[in-house]
């Protein structure tokens, strides 16, 4: 037998408990994203009854806006940030009035429309950017040991990032009278509308923080993730799978489902492959709409 | 008796115009790499009208239309690759295995519209488009089956191959919707509760919606896939199906001819565009949505109320015989 | 909005539906009108360039062969005839790509394609070359499939030529130099972590079958989706697997992100493989240094040094004209094209059987090597004799090292920083 030289120490082969841990973690930061890209979603489906299927637009915008306000021009971080999600939410807005009003609630020409929408911000971003990624830098440096695991901060960021913003909103919604506004709308339109709440503005209001959430999500993730122009299409249906998972217009629904989504994903790519990811997501999609279309909690309102 | 037949013609002027200028195209423009280009608009033509069964008559928003388009590739191809069976023998048989799809899609999503169908339909494409890629021993994954067996061997009879398919499959479809079918499918798209309360059997005309489109699309797949020879997993993807779907909406949703036009049109504009580089999809995504803006009804039908009033002013008065109504793609 | 103002001017809708028919006519027009180039055809070598332009080994395809034209030129020509090159974007779909091959054939008449970046484009492509009696040099795609194409059915595909490498080549030198560099250091626990792609299937069983012969052992076998763009679960489970050195065969993926999650998790196992994207000068800053660590299979000019006469002034003239260095596919197509028009010079002409006939007998010194095709696959032969293969690492302060063979050999072997021992 020929001499071998004998392999130098390494760090210990990490066991199965550090692997549980990890799952532990990149799920929960898998389905922080997918929870900002949900809820946002749910709330546009349910409340202002928009079936947008342009919504992952709104998540590559967000990405794109954060790489032109801190890469291309410079700016620090936190104004990049700012102009990146209010510039997305303002595209939100301005598409709902140009292009989904004049479809008067005829829920077919929606989605058609939505979904050239996605294609053509697609395009434009293609000639723009061009299409190969554009790598966003690290808002944070540096990992954090958690029992043994090496985390990069900029992942524990998205997961703290989406527990803040997800509290912020239910504040929102919860505790100030536009909030109140909304949920009057949500469960019965016509009284609200009796009530003096101006529907459209609510609309146009959920437009803003759908947008929003979705283009939080894409900033958090465009270090670490591809920015590239197609991707807002799986962002997309797993949004969508998770919506109609969860149940159209619960909140709690959403974030219920995402986090099953967010880990069973992350199992799967753990336990047998990364290819099979994407399949997961589009087996629960089918699924659930074939057998139990109205999901785990909530209502039909897609028809 | 009499009133109708010329009524009939005349309706059929524009249509028979149209025919009688494709097939001397060739004549007036002897150049291959157009024929090649009308090849596709043709297919694509085909393929849009197999999904206005589904959007514009039914009401079902089947997003994922590329399921039936792949799966017929992919039969075509498997069938003549492995077995040898020309492309004569393939492509109807590829017809048939998108129809078994769209049997099986339609069954499983019978209570299904608006998002859930269009969500369901992505899905499914979705999925065989992965499976295709995962089982590349069978389907070579993301690099695609070539190979195949062209559809003829001279490209001006590629050209009238597609054309007889598109007219063919065109043309059946316009029975189809003239016939009993097409109200019934209109008012389970208006309102399907009430087409129930009538005493319709709503869901064998779905199916026979479902089938229709998918035979459609299978064979298109399959036809496209001889033409290229070659296939690939894209073909069960978003943007081919959202090419057949902005040509069937710029065509005119409930008119099946509309796409032949919007399909000449867009898919010539698209080669036109490639001097224009990337920004040909920009435009064309562009075009279809200020058209779903301004013509909610579609390019077509004004385009043949003008046609007609233009006819109509050309034409002796007592030769008309008939009053207003400008056929049936336009009777909106 | 676009609707009510319509509907306000009756007129709008016709007029309207006259302007989209006048689009129609239009867009016909340019396509039958434009520019016949069919005259000038005579007086001119075209060559048709059919890449995929979004990807940045199309890119440097186009830059490479407008250069090779502009020299030729500059030396009067081939056979008298001005050198003129024709792009057509194959948009990386086998199915886009043929519209754009039958675009160059029969719109721009082109007398010989080249390019290539993507193996299912040219594997479909290579169907039509007997139809159309043309030659293809591939100058960018690695698939064994596409020479063992040619072998199978020699008078069907002996159109099909390749100046760059055959991935069959390319995993003998990724054993025998790059891997066996790393046992030598000590490391024999290996992971493939390799793409879903045609160009590397064969690829990864030879690997597996053949890293005992040097030594090692293949400790865990990870694929994945060319699209993925979130690594950290697959490192991982390499982590998990105990791997001292991890695989990658990566030319569709995301790089930087990769060599940035990869970097950033500070994985415990080092990377020496062969990542296509990762064939560039400039791989350093994108990654934002990153790649620290990483070893790589290279070979033509890519890398500032001398191996042949040509290779550095190549070099600083592609850096000065595209204002960045070369990527792989680069020297690949500038020589394809020299090679093209030597075998024109030697064939006396432009007939497609005489410059097969021609180029099977090419033996011409490029930027990478000595080109001389197989006689069987009509691949370009990379060996230490022919076009050798330069194994590679990225270390501190973003110097892009050679470590093999010994005699273009810039330093030694060095751990990424977090692995010190």
């Amino acid at each position: 037998m020929a001499f071998r030289p004998r392999p130098r120490p390494e760090r210990p082969t990490p066991g199965a408990r550090s692997v549980l841990i990890e799952i532990l973690i990149y799920g929960s930061v898998a389905s922080a994203v997918y929870a900002m890209l949900a809820i946002g979603l749910s709330l546009m489906i349910g409340i202002a009854r928009v079936m947008n299927l342009a919504h992952g637009t709104f998540y590559m915008l967000g990405a794109y806006g954060v790489f032109t306000g801190a890469v291309v021009l410079g700016l620090p971080l936190a104004a990049a940030f700012a102009l990146s999600v209010s510039a997305v939410g303002c595209i939100a807005v301005a598409l709902n009035r140009i292009c989904l009003r004049p479809l008067k609630g005829n829920i077919d020409a929606m989605l058609v429309m939505t979904l050239i929408l996605a294609l053509m911000f697609e395009e434009v971003i293609q000639l723009i950017f061009g299409p190969r990624p554009r790598p966003v830098p690290y808002f944070i440096d540096g990992r954090l040991l958690i029992f043994g695991v090496s985390v990069p901060d900029q992942r524990l960021l998205v997961v703290a990032v989406a527990l803040g913003v997800i509290l912020g909103l239910w504040l929102f919604i919860a505790r100030t009278r536009v909030g109140g506004a909304i949920l009057a709308v949500a469960q019965d339109p016509e009284a609200a509308a009796l009530m003096g709440v101006d529907s459209g503005r609510i609309t146009l209001l959920i437009h803003f923080l759908a947008a929003f959430l979705a283009a939080t999500a894409g900033i958090l993730v465009s270090p670490f993730l591809s920015t590239n122009p197609g991707m807002w299409l799986w962002p997309l249906v797993k949004a969508f799978t998770i919506v109609i998972l969860g149940g159209l217009g619960s909140i709690w629904g959403s974030i219920l489902a995402a986090v099953i989504l967010g880990f069973s994903e992350t199992i799967v790519s753990f336990a047998l492959s990364s290819r099979l990811t994407e399949l997961v997501a589009l087996a629960i999609l089918f699924l659930v709409i074939i057998l139990r279309p109205s999901g785990l909690m909530g209502s039909r309102v897609g028809n | 008796m009499q009133m109708g037949e010329a009524r009939s013609l005349y309706n059929h002027l524009p249509g028979l115009l149209g025919l009688g200028a494709m097939l001397l195209l060739p004549a007036v423009v002897p150049d291959p790499y157009i024929w090649g280009i009308l090849v596709m608009a043709n297919l694509y033509a085909f393929l849009a009208a197999g999904f206005d069964i589904l959007l514009g008559y039914a009401g079902l928003p089947v997003i994922g239309y590329g399921l039936f388009v792949g799966v017929g590739a992919y039969l075509a191809a498997l069938l003549n690759l492995s077995f040898g069976l020309p492309p004569w023998l393939t492509v109807p048989l590829a017809g048939l295995g998108g129809a078994v799809f769209g049997l099986l899609l339609g069954l499983s999503c019978l209570r299904l519209k608006g998002l859930y169908l269009a969500l369901a339909s992505f899905a499914a494409a979705a999925i065989c488009e992965k499976v295709v890629i995962v089982f590349y021993d069978l389907t070579n994954g993301h690099e695609g089956l070539s190979g195949l067996d062209p559809i003829s061997s001279h490209p001006l009879l590629d050209y009238y191959l597609s054309l007889l398919v598109m007219a063919a499959g065109t043309a059946a479809l316009l029975m189809v919707v003239r016939s009993k079918v097409g109200l019934v499918l209109n008012s389970i798209k208006d309102n399907q509760e009430a087409a129930e309360a009538v005493g319709i059997d709503t869901t064998r005309y779905k199916l026979l919606a479902f089938v229709l489109a998918s035979f459609l699309g299978g064979v298109g797949g399959g036809f496209l896939g001889h033409y290229t020879m070659h296939v690939g997993p894209n073909m069960f993807g978003l943007h081919i199906a959202l090419t057949i779907i902005m040509i069937a909406i710029v065509g005119g949703l409930g008119t099946i001819t509309g796409s032949i036009g919007a399909s000449y049109l867009l898919i010539i504009l698209n080669e036109a565009l490639r001097e224009v580089g990337e920004a040909r999809l920009l435009i064309y995504t562009v075009i279809t949505v200020v058209i779903m803006l301004a013509l909610p009804k579609g390019v077509m039908p004004p385009l043949l109320n003008l046609l007609h009033r233009v006819l109509r002013r050309l034409t002796p008065r007592r030769r008309r015989g008939w009053k207003g109504g400008l056929g049936d793609a336009s009777d909106t | 909005m676009i609707g009510t103002i319509l509907k306000k001017h009756r007129s709008g809708k016709a007029l309207m539906v006259m302007g989209l028919s006048c689009l129609l006519a239009l867009a016909l027009g340019v396509l039958v009108l434009a520019p016949q180039p069919a005259q000038a055809a005579e007086k001119e070598l075209r060559i048709g360039l059919l890449t995929s332009f979004k990807m940045e080994c199309g890119q440097a395809s186009i830059n490479a062969a407008n250069m090779a034209a502009k020299e030729l030129n500059a030396q009067g020509g081939v056979l008298g005839r001005k050198v003129k090159i024709f792009v057509a974007d194959s948009e990386s779909n086998p199915e886009k790509g043929i519209t754009a091959l039958k675009r160059l054939v029969e719109k721009d008449k082109v007398h010989i394609l080249a390019g290539g970046a993507m193996s299912g484009v040219v594997l479909a492509a290579m169907d039509y070359l007997k139809r159309y009696n043309i030659i293809f040099m591939s100058t960018g795609v690695s698939s064994p499939m596409i020479g063992g194409k040619v072998a199978k059915d020699y008078n069907k595909y002996k159109y099909q030529f390749r100046t760059t490498i055959n991935a069959l080549n390319l995993a003998n030198a990724i054993i025998k130099d790059e891997l066996a560099l790393m046992v030598k250091h000590g490391y024999t626990k290996f992971a493939v972590l390799a793409e879903d792609a045609a160009w590397n299937r064969g690829l990864v069983g030879f690997l597996q079958k053949n890293i005992p012969s040097v030594g090692g052992q293949v400790v865990a076998t990870e694929k994945f989706d060319p699209a993925t763009a979130d690594f950290a679960p697959i490192f991982s489970k390499i982590a998990a697997s105990g791997a001292q050195v991890a695989v990658p065969l990566l030319a569709h993926t995301d790089a930087v992100s990769f060599f940035k999650q990869y970097n950033a998790m500070k994985a415990p196992f080092r990377l020496a493989g062969f990542n296509n994207p990762g064939l560039h000068a400039e791989f350093w800053e994108k990654t934002g240094g990153a790649a620290v660590g990483e070893v790589n299979v290279a070979w033509g000019a890519l890398i500032r040094s001398k191996i042949t006469d040509k290779t550095v002034p190549f070099f600083d003239q592609y850096r000065k004209q595209f204002k960045g260095a070369p990527h792989g596919c680069a020297s690949t197509t500038y020589d394809g094209v020299m090679v093209l028009a030597d075998a024109a010079k030697r064939a006396k002409g432009f007939k497609t059987d005489a410059l097969v006939v021609a180029l099977e007998g090419t033996d011409y010194i490029g930027t990478a090597g000595r080109v001389v095709f197989d006689k069987k696959t009509h691949d370009a032969k990379y060996s230490p004799d022919f076009i050798p293969f330069l194994i590679t690492q990225w270390q501190a302060g973003g110097k892009w090292a050679i470590l093999v063979p010994a005699r273009f050999a810039t330093s030694q072997f060095q751990n990424p920083p977090w692995l010190k021992k």
